[in-house]
């Protein structure tokens, strides 16, 4: 796997600095995401990998450094700007709506979408038949997995994603339903999608990542390629608590 | 006898959906904004004087329909944007002193500018009189109010069931964060929703405004009634709003038939019973989340 972040850097975190009120949370972080790539967030609980992607996505917003995009500032935009700059986030536990239908929770992504989206629908439909099925089902009532196959659906509807933030879609799967959305990854990112990808399950994020970062209390500690952090199993022992 | 229930379902009715009108907006401002709008009256209230200043400088009913609502949306937009917004993310209590601080100094103002005494918007002389089917007759006017705040409702009704718009207020009702990030501007659609809510609450104002009359105090009385409505409803609940609001109206019209000081009492043990068998209200929880 090539280092491509020098030559053609997609997402550039520079000394960010993020708080929840009073607490500080991420401490002077910075992390490149090179196009097309893969890359991996891991960390123990409470690190601060969801904080970095809620940061990106302008949901906590940071109070020091930048964040941008291309070139494009995005830590002084709202969440809903930085969607239609081609950022879809995932978030942790999904959150689907519930109480709306399959089709509602598309319908509503594709909302803010400035061309005809009925293709895209189709296309969505066809790459997700578990979604098709169910169309009418309420969101609330589908297993975890099929949310999650709706949470990923309903980020690529809408302005067009080139960057997908994702936050742990592996919790709570079972392993057969894991290796369907590593599948998912995969494919999206063939498809010139470039992932930012937050995981407990690092051997699974490490596996499907091209580089990795690890997380430790607000502050990168290590960087490097996905093999070589999978490969060191003193690192992954010590970072992660992985045996 | 059977006139005397005709008139007064019709009386109901009619009421029942003017009340609706406020309770939609009320309903709709609670389920997605999380706010309890005490200041809901209050626009109700401003409504029926702007439509009394412009009916009684401009001479003109029709005008009074038309712009008097639209003068409470302006004064809708002025609180949501800026005192409601900066005040989501707090304690409800917040909001709750805010809209409360509004009513007072609304009314405040009106007695200020229009003194305390009651006035009344003069009914437009194509609808005055009764009409008359054979022995039965009604007033004219009170046809028109409740078959315009009936149009009006089942317009909103469609609107919210069978659009993406109702689909966006239940989706943010439920994750206003998730569907930011979904690329859509969340405080847009709150600033809409709340001006939308004062707007109908303008437009009852004026239709009351000739039927009943205009005065300080009918923000406060109206507020309360609604508010029943909504908890009977369901808070947060459109459908809820709507049906009670049916109901609430036939309450009081009948209730007025029997013994009409009681009406407001049972409509409190009306509420209570309701929330004792269904403490979520007649539709609570099935639709908001
Ligand atoms: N809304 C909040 N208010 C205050 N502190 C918060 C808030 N959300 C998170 N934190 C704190 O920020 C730190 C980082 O949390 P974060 O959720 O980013 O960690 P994480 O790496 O995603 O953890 P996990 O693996 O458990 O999901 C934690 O100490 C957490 O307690
Ligand atoms: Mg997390």
């Amino acid at each position: 796997m090539t280092d491509r972040r020098a030559t053609d850097p997609l997402l550039t975190v520079d000394s960010i600095d993020t708080h929840y009120g009073e607490s500080h949370v991420l401490f002077d972080l910075s992390l490149t995401v090179g196009r097309g790539d893969i890359v991996a967030l891991v960390g123990r609980n409470g690190a601060g990998k969801t904080t970095t992607l809620r940061s990106i996505m302008g949901l906590t917003p940071v109070t020091n450094g930048t964040i941008r995009k291309d070139g494009d500032e995005l830590h002084r935009l709202e969440p809903h700007e930085i969607r239609k700059r081609g950022i879809s986030w995932i978030p942790e536990e999904r959150r689907v709506f519930g109480s709306l239908t399959v089709e509602e929770n598309l319908r509503l992504a594709a909302h803010s979408g400035e061309d005809d989206q009925t293709e895209r629908f189709d296309e969505i439909y066809a790459q997700f038949p578990r979604l098709d099925e169910r169309r009418d089902q309420k969101a609330g009532t589908m297993s975890g997995g099929e949310q999650q196959m709706l949470a990923i659906a309903r980020a690529l509807l809408g302005p067009e994603t080139d960057l997908l933030l994702l936050d742990e879609p592996s919790e709570g799967l079972a392993p057969q339903i894991v290796d369907d959305v590593a599948d998912i990854i995969r494919e999206l990112n063939e498809r010139d999608v470039t992932v930012l990808l937050v995981e407990q399950n690092a051997e699974m994020a490490l596996e499907l990542a091209d580089r990795a970062y690890v997380l430790e209390t607000g502050e990168i500690v290590h960087e490097s390629t996905a093999d070589q952090l999978l490969a060191d199993r003193e690192m992954m022992e010590g970072y992660l608590g992985v045996k | 006898m059977v006139e005397t229930i005709v008139r007064t379902a019709l009386l109901g009715i009619q009421y029942g959906m003017t009340l609706a009108l406020i309770a939609t907006g009320l309903t709709l401002i609670f389920g997605m904004l999380d706010v309890i709008n005490f200041a809901h009256g209050a626009l109700y209230m401003l409504g029926a004087y702007f439509g009394w200043v412009v009916a009684s400088t401009l001479g003109s009913f029709w005008l009074a329909l038309l712009l008097a609502p639209l003068f409470v949306g302006v004064v809708g937009v002025a609180i949501e944007v800026l005192s409601l917004r900066p005040l989501y993310d707090r304690n409800p209590l917040y909001h709750i002193l805010l809209t409360f601080g509004f009513a007072i100094m609304i009314q405040g103002a009106v007695v200020e500018l229009w003194g305390g005494q009651t006035k009344q918007i003069a009914e437009p002389a194509s609808l005055a009189g009764t009409l008359t089917i054979g022995s039965f007759d009604y007033p004219m006017y009170r046809l028109f109010v409740l078959v315009v705040s009936t149009l009006l409702i089942g317009v909103i009704w469609l609107a919210v069931e069978r659009s993406d718009l109702g689909i966006l207020m239940r989706a943010s009702a439920h994750d206003s964060e998730m569907v930011d990030a979904l690329g859509i501007d969340v405080s847009k659609v709150f600033t809409g929703v709340f001006v939308f809510g004062a707007v109908l609450a303008g437009f009852a104002g004026v239709l009351l405004g000739v039927s009943r009359s205009v005065n300080p105090g009918m923000g406060f009385g109206i507020i309360i009634e609604a508010f029943v409505i909504v908890v009977i409803g369901g808070l947060g609940s459109f459908r809820g709003a709507i049906y009670t609001a049916l109901l609430i109206g036939l309450v009081s019209s009948f209730g007025a038939l029997v013994a009409s000081t009681l009406t407001e009492i049972f409509l409190f043990v009306l509420m209570a019973g309701v929330l004792m068998v269904r403490p979520n209200g007649l539709f609570g929880a099935t639709e908001a989340t």
